[in-house]
């Protein structure tokens, strides 16, 4: 006989929304510490990987590529932040590749509350930290 | 007694007698009529003395008063003097014309320097070579699409302050070409000499002496940021150590035992922040003596901010730089800090968005969603100069040691201390 048992609607959807919940709620724990503040503009799972590897000060180092160059970031278990700028872009004028690649800067925060600008822009969150890549950010401000 | 015998030639005595008296008369009287005579000789000699003098002073207070007005200088005056302008760009190495604007130009007179308003590239800062001959260096500006880099030149400036002559050289490269040019400016003025030479040469006196007021604060600025430095290094390592520690009493339920190295960073940042307390009032007590009597002196409001920022006192220390900057600079401090890190970093062409993605990066940046450094919104006023906007910008990202030392580099090259 071919007795055919279809799932009941409603439990399937309650069974589908609560596999959606538990994925929600892993990938928040995952990606950031609830006092994070949202990244601003779109993250990539590379920077992601990043900005929870830095919020709970684990050892960890990733290199990552964007519109600007290329940038190492490492983050340690004393809850610091190092971003290195390994190589800029092939666009970029040559006086400001030798000026600027291998400079880096180290930023100190506290647990859970790492500022994810630090990985998703050049300029956002560099107050707090300190090293040759900032003080030429800084000063490359009064070009603009 | 007598000479004569008593009753012997009686006459011819008293002949005698009566001409010895007459001679001696006459001669009392030529020689009163002699010194009369030497004292009304003497007397002409002088009047022809005092006539000479007089003449020779007729001829001099003009030409001593020729003199006053030919001695001015603009190196001593310290004002705004606003001139008209008459600028002729030959752009016919461009395959162009000559073409002539006339602007009302002002010009900030510093003493020494002296910061010229817009001519067509820009406010341009400068030193006196001379009297009445302002020095201006050559420079780089943005000369969409491209840029021009513009060379050094002299403005000569007449004595009866009616005029100034200028002329530079400009080479212009953009990705619709390069090519050279010439122009020159050419000032009027009608107002004379500004009045206030005496007074603001007082001025001139004042802020020399607050300047020299500022030498052992400014000095003792920089290692107290370097011991806020210091500190924060060590505050952060303890904190560090602490969030391990706490995380393992979670996980275990014991803390971690406490490294010699946290200890001695314990007793050492005791030490630091005693010094900071210690030297932090009597730093700020330093610039407030100057500017209770200068509120709106550069350095000392420039370094407030920077003292008030490694405080923590993030609003105040952006009230200290929007006083420091609004009211003393203009956009050619903007430039003696570009040509600085310029010149520092061998960069021969300089940034610009045009040229550069880093630069481009930073500018798409900046105005639009970085509003807010250590939380506070530096959001610029509305009107605020964009040459202003970039340095608060600088002072407020800035590491405090380096906008400190920017600082002093601005009130050399703008105020000449």
């Amino acid at each position: 006989m071919n007795d055919k048992r279809f799932p009941n609607p409603g439990l399937l959807c309650a069974g589908i929304l609560c596999v959606l919940v538990i994925l929600t709620v892993a990938a928040g724990c995952t990606a950031n510490g609830p006092a994070t503040p949202a990244p601003q503009g779109a993250v990539t799972l590379e920077q992601a990987a990043v900005i929870a590897a830095a919020n709970n000060c684990t050892d960890s180092g990733v290199t990552i590529t964007d519109a600007v160059g290329t940038f190492r970031y490492t983050t340690t278990t004393n809850c610091s932040f190092t971003k290195t700028l390994v190589q800029l872009n092939a666009s970029e004028m040559q006086e400001m590749k030798t000026l600027l690649e291998g400079k880096n800067m180290t930023c100190w925060y506290t647990k859970g509350n790492f500022d994810p600008r630090l990985v998703t822009s050049l300029v956002g969150g560099i107050e707090y930290c300190s090293g040759d890549l900032k003080d030429d950010i800084t000063r490359l401000m009064l070009f603009t | 007694m007598s000479r004569y015998p008593r009753g012997g030639y009686p006459l011819l005595a008293r002949r005698s007698q009566v001409d010895e008296e007459d001679r001696e008369k006459r001669f009392r009287e030529i020689c009163r009529n002699s010194f009369i005579q030497d004292v009304l000789n003497s007397l002409l000699v002088m009047s022809r003395w005092m006539v000479g003098l007089i003449v020779v002073l007729a001829f001099m207070v003009p030409v001593a008063a020729d003199n006053a007005a030919s001695s001015w200088s603009w190196n001593t005056y310290r004002g705004t003097y606003l001139w008209q302008v008459t600028v002729s760009e030959d752009q016919s190495g461009c395959g162009g014309g000559v073409y002539t604007n006339q602007y009302s130009v002002p010009i900030q007179y510093r003493g020494t320097t002296a910061v010229m308003g817009d001519v067509g590239h820009g406010s341009a800062g400068g030193t006196f070579t001379s009297g009445n001959i302002l020095h201006i260096p050559g420079r780089s500006v943005a000369d969409p699409p491209g840029s021009s880099t513009l060379s050094d030149y002299d403005v000569y400036f007449t004595a009866d302050c009616t005029a100034f002559t200028a002329k530079y050289t400009w080479d212009y490269s953009g990705s619709d070409g390069a090519c050279s040019g010439t122009t020159t400016l050419n000032g009027a003025s009608s107002s004379g000499c500004p009045a206030a030479a005496v007074t603001t040469t007082a001025a001139q006196t004042t802020e020399s002496s607050y300047a020299a007021m500022l030498t052992g604060p400014h000095s003792d600025l920089q290692n107290y940021l370097d011991l806020c430095a210091q500190r924060d290094q060590i505050d952060h390592a303890i904190t560090a150590f602490e969030a391990q520690s706490s995380l393992n009493y979670r996980l275990t339920g014991n803390y971690l035992p406490e490294p010699a190295e946290i200890t001695a960073d314990r007793a050492q940042l005791a030490q630091v922040r005693a010094r900071i307390s210690d030297n932090g009032p009597e730093i700020e007590k330093e610039y407030t003596a100057v500017l209770v009597k200068d509120p709106n002196n550069f350095q000392a409001n420039w370094d407030m901010a920077q003292l008030k920022k490694s405080e923590g006192q993030i609003e105040v220390g952006i009230g200290y730089a929007n006083t420091a900057i609004n009211n003393n600079l203009a956009g050619s401090a903007a430039e003696t800090m570009r040509r600085d890190f310029a010149d520092g970093n061998d960069l021969t062409t300089y940034p610009t968005t045009a040229n550069s993605n880093v630069v481009a990066t930073i500018a798409n940046t900046l105005p639009v969603t970085e509003q807010n450094v250590y939380g506070t919104d530096i959001r610029p006023s509305s009107g605020e100069p964009s040459t202003l906007i970039t340095l608060k910008d600088f002072m407020m990202y800035a590491d405090p040691r380096e906008a400190s030392r920017a600082g002093n580099l601005v009130n050399q090259a703008v105020f000449g201390y």
